[in-house]
């Protein structure tokens, strides 16, 4: 699939995500970034980032509950709260490696406009930075295991930072050079091999904006829904439009797949 | 990788272990009350609240009366603004959204009348004996929001504050006035408590003593200045029997002047989450199972 469909699949769910702290649009939103992740993951080492984003959220968690024990007193309500906030930022953070797991870092590159060269270069390069340090990361392991170097926890933390910095540079100068020598930035440029936007990127871009949509239109609809009544705790309500919204966001899941970038490989 | 998912599953667990009993550590000690009073600007309702020896500010004052008798509430912006009081207020998440309404908040001055409190309910600490009040209506300041009825500590409680007595088995501690002349059905419960925060005057001592309860107490006969409301006191009792199931159990309900009735503060989940959460079961076993299937495809 297109990796602009990709984009705003990724775009969408976080932006569902971040408009509430009621579990239970979170929760389905999380099992639908695991889903997609598990029909549409490419295989390769940047397959695992979701897990990594998956640790990275529940530490998040973590932390914003522990965060608590700072306010100068500490009621069910506050903690809930915090968990609840703490989730909704796991959930961003797993959307996103989800993201990681379906999409090209390199083609990702390849999507920025002429026009805005220099921001959207920028901005591509950070979206792309995760699954480019984690695949950088399980090369240098390989390569570390095949001479023999043993991988001790921590003591091997330097051996590995080294070279995975090394690469990110290399990779970074690499890229520069190369778009320039492609014409990039001077207006005129001809794709190699530009990617097609079949229909289910269509029907992704769709089901995206509808559920932008709905979680926006809740947001300035004042939806009680989208908020978690802490003091006294309550039941959150839970609106089926929403809900919907939210599980339309798995359809890339179920689409079949027959991208061009992907045959190839 | 896996025993690291696994390990950091365990952090979340361990931690959540410690957070819980922090935060449900409860302040069980000596008593000690404060008198909070609600007005609606129709009906005013009025709580003697117990502190449990501690003081607590003047949110965590709402939020044990809504334990202790059961008054409605809703709170905003991370618990430190009041959204709601006896049914009365903003419903939804914006505390301020019937602005120029909002709950104002006073305090008990030294000459027996209120004072606009010029800082947060969240930052004001209230302690036995002290009377809070809060009322609703427009007005940003103490000169032109409309302040609750006067009130004083002893028509809400009965007796001067008294730390530190021992508990007795005889009449509970809270007795409840409602000094506000009848309204015919407040809120919207036609039985039971809408009955009760209509009466017209005091349930007061003798009702309270009706009902067994080992919490802190006044004197053992609870004949009290205010107590004028003995032909109440049947409908009264009627009254308390019909809503103390509702209450807390934990806390020695005092009377019943329980705006709106005293229902159940927590239906239970509504259907729908059932349902999201049953999405959220089959999304991840489908995950589950691509999984699975993709590692056999790429074993074989």
């Amino acid at each position: 699939m297109h990796q602009g469909a990709w984009l705003l699949w990724a775009f969408s769910g976080g932006l569902v995500a971040i408009t509430t702290t009621n579990p239970f649009y979170l929760l389905p939103l999380l099992a639908v970034a695991w889903v997609v992740h598990a029909a549409c993951g490419r295989p390769g080492p940047q397959a695992r980032s979701f897990r990594i984003f998956l640790i990275f959220g529940a530490l998040t968690i973590c932390t914003r509950t522990a965060l608590v024990l700072f306010l100068p007193d500490i009621q069910l309500g506050n903690v809930v709260e915090a968990a609840m906030e703490g989730l909704r930022l796991a959930v961003l953070l797993t959307v996103f490696g989800a993201y990681n797991t379906v999409s090209d870092p390199f083609g990702v590159l390849r999507l920025s406009p002429r026009r805005w060269h220099e921001p959207a270069l920028a901005a591509s390069l950070a979206l792309s930075i995760a699954p480019r340090t984690i695949a950088a990361v399980a090369t240098v392991r390989e390569a570390q295991r095949m001479r023999g170097i043993e991988i001790r926890r921590f003591r091997s933390l330097p051996a590995l930072a080294v070279p995975v910095l090394e690469t990110g540079m290399e990779e970074a100068v690499m890229l520069a050079e190369s778009m320039d020598a492609r014409g990039h930035g001077r207006g005129r440029r001809t794709r190699y091999r530009p990617e097609r936007w079949g229909w289910q990127a269509t029907i992704v871009s769709v089901a995206g904006v509808l559920a932008v949509g709905v979680a926006v239109s809740a947001l300035f609809g004042d939806d009680p829904s989208l908020g978690l009544s802490a003091f006294p705790i309550v039941w959150p309500e839970v609106s089926p439009v929403m809900l919907l919204a939210i599980v339309t966001l798995s359809i890339p899941a179920w689409l079949p797949v027959d991208s061009p970038t992907r045959k190839s490989r | 990788m896996r025993l690291r998912l696994r390990s950091s599953l365990l952090g979340v667990a361990l931690l959540a272990g410690v957070l819980a009993p922090i935060a449900t550590a409860g302040v069980a000690c000596a008593a000690s009350s404060a008198a909070l009073v609600v007005s609606t600007g129709g009906n005013n309702y009025t709580y003697c609240v117990e502190l449990g020896g501690s003081s607590v500010n003047g949110i965590q004052l709402i939020q044990r009366a809504g334990s202790q008798h059961g008054l409605q509430y809703k709170l905003g912006y991370g618990g430190n603004a009041v959204c709601m009081l006896a049914n009365v207020g903003a419903s939804g998440n914006d505390c301020f959204g019937e602005h120029p309404h909002f709950w104002g908040y006073w305090r008990d001055n030294s000459s027996g009348g209120w004072s606009w409190s010029g800082t947060g309910a969240s930052n004001v600490k209230v302690g036995a004996g002290d009377i809070s009040g809060w009322s609703w209506g427009t007005g940003d300041s103490g000169s032109s929001h409309p302040p609750p009825p006067a009130t004083s500590y002893e028509s809400v409680c009965g007796a001067a504050p008294a730390p530190d007595r021992k508990p007795k088995p005889g009449k509970p501690k809270g007795g409840q006035s409602n000094d506000t002349k009848p309204k015919g059905g407040a809120g919207g419960s036609g039985d039971g408590g809408g009955d009760a925060t209509a009466t017209p005057s005091a349930p007061g001592e003798d009702q309270d003593r009706t009902v067994a309860d080992n919490s802190k107490g006044g004197g053992p006969k609870g004949k009290k200045p205010d107590d004028d409301a003995k032909g109440q006191r049947k409908d009264d009792s009627g009254d308390y029997e019909l809503a103390v199931p509702t209450a807390s159990p934990s806390t020695a309900p005092g009377a019943v002047s329980n705006p709106a009735g005293a229902t159940a503060q927590d239906p239970g989940p509504p259907a729908a989450a059932f349902v999201a959460l049953g999405l959220t079961a089959a999304l991840a076993a489908l995950g589950a199972m691509l999984v699975r299937r993709r590692r056999r495809l790429e074993e074989g």
